[in-house]
């Protein structure tokens, strides 16, 4: 394992920083996931500007709630994944939102749903080059479940799939992935 | 489940993607708790997914986690003073308290005090004013009785002034009517007018009738008893009544009648008798 690695691996410790509000804690925090959470939030938003004002809440609030977090209910990250992405979603929802970014969005709401065949190139219009070395069904269902908060069951009647084969497509994407960023 | 088999399902990818159910979250907690070494391979998961995300897009620029740090000195500061208010207004509440209690007891005190002092007045007032009522109430009635005496002697007054002004027309004739054997001590005068031929009968003394009788006058005239009327003993001695009018009279008597009057008179029933 490399020394990143190592970093993340380091989350009671990280928690327990946050939880005693050290902000060495929110600090270190913010080093190992800001690039990751700003990511999501850059999909979702759309707006150099605006993902960072959302980041900043995003962190924000992970300072306010940690107390809420619970490992038994998942990993620390999913917590923040969660965070970021509803923060995110609730911006493009804001009327001053939907004023800046009418223009833009005109494409992406014509084809709003997002699991139909026809909407296959605009959901990875976006995604870079390492998601674009998948096949566009797994593009798209790391596209929904990671970046757009799907659930297994919304992306299985979206795409008219089985859930075992949304699962094994998750697994798949991700290997694939795997090879494509070792590179 | 055999572990390359949970490896191989997708499960710990959905489990770090937060896309997963309840029943797989615990069968994902179970089977980390069971093989520890899955733990290396959600690491491995996690790293993969942040990679993958980092991929998607720049950094964000410096300034925002300067910015954040910033914004948390902010929500700690104002959290501690937030804090120390709070204990503050709870020190001065506590001591608020003692003395509001004490304040709060002597008000208490006083105003139960004052209501009691109050509540005495008022009981005093009201036995003032009950004693005032029952003194209106029996000034009343003596203001009734009053009235009453006082119209009974503006009638007798009137009957007196009524007798002396019969006794002091001229034209009037007194025929005194004395007690007869069956009554010796009775009396009644008569004053007749002579002209008008107005007769009233004044009663100084008459035994009371009883109930079921009256007194009836008579006139005698030509040698027969005429009819004058009934009449009762009037408790006021100056009192005249007037009686039926006759002519020419040769004398008066009252006789004792069942009550209405006789036609002719019960010549043994006969109390006075006087001659014109």
């Amino acid at each position: 394992m490399n020394k990143d690695t190592n970093q993340y691996h380091d989350e009671s410790h990280l928690i327990a920083l946050l939880k005693k509000k050290d902000k060495a804690g929110i600090s270190a925090l913010y080093d190992n996931y800001s690039h990751a959470l700003f990511a999501i939030i850059h999909q979702v938003v759309d707006n150099q500007e605006i993902a960072e004002d959302v980041l900043q809440e995003c962190f924000v609030k992970i300072w306010t709630k940690i107390d809420s977090y619970d490992s038994s209910k998942g990993r620390l990250y999913t917590w923040m994944l969660n965070i970021a992405r509803n923060l995110a979603i609730d911006v493009t929802r804001s009327k001053a939102y939907k004023k800046g970014q009418k223009v833009q969005s005109i494409d992406k709401d014509v084809h709003g749903s997002a699991g139909s065949v026809d909407s296959i190139n605009v959901d990875t219009i976006g995604l870079s080059a390492v998601v674009s070395e998948l096949k566009p069904d797994y593009q798209l269902i790391i596209n929904l479940i990671y970046f757009k908060g799907y659930t297994q069951k919304e992306v299985s009647e979206e795409l008219e799939i089985p859930l075992g084969t949304v699962k094994t497509r998750v697994k798949t994407a991700l290997e694939k992935l795997r090879t494509v960023l070792s590179n | 489940m055999k572990k390359e088999e949970f490896i191989s399902s997708g499960l710990l990818e959905l489990y770090v993607l937060g896309s997963i159910s309840n029943e797989e979250l615990s069968l994902v907690n179970d089977m980390l708790a069971q093989y520890p070494e899955l733990n290396a391979e959600v690491m491995r998961i996690e790293s993969d997914l942040i990679r993958l995300a980092e991929s998607q897009s720049p950094k964000p620029s410096a300034k925002v986690k300067s910015s954040l740090l910033d914004a948390i000195d902010v929500i700690e500061d104002s959290q501690e003073k937030l804090e120390e208010k709070k204990a503050k207004v709870i020190e001065i509440q506590t001591s608020e308290k003692g003395k509001t209690s004490m304040t709060m007891l002597l008000m208490v005190a006083a105003s139960l005090a004052l209501l009691i002092v109050s509540a005495f007045f008022n009981y005093i007032q009201y036995q003032e004013i009950q004693l005032a009522k029952q003194t209106i109430a029996s000034l009343n009635q003596e203001k009734e009785v009053l009235a009453n005496d006082l119209s009974t002697y503006k009638t007798s007054i009137e009957s007196a002034e009524n007798k002396i002004a019969v006794l002091r027309d001229t034209a009037n004739v007194t025929i005194p009517m004395k007690g007869l054997d069956i009554s010796p001590n009775s009396l009644a005068l008569i004053h007749w007018n002579k002209y008008t031929n107005e007769t009233f009968i004044d009663i100084a003394s008459l035994p009371e009738a009883p109930t079921d009788m009256q007194y009836q006058l008579w006139a005698i005239v030509d040698g027969v008893p005429v009819d004058l009327g009934v009449f009762d003993v009037l408790k006021s001695a100056a009192t005249l009544q007037k009686m039926k009018t006759v002519g020419n009279p040769q004398a008066f008597a009252v006789t004792l009648e069942k009550s209405g009057g006789s036609p002719t008179p019960t010549m043994e029933n006969m109390y006075v008798l006087g001659a014109v």
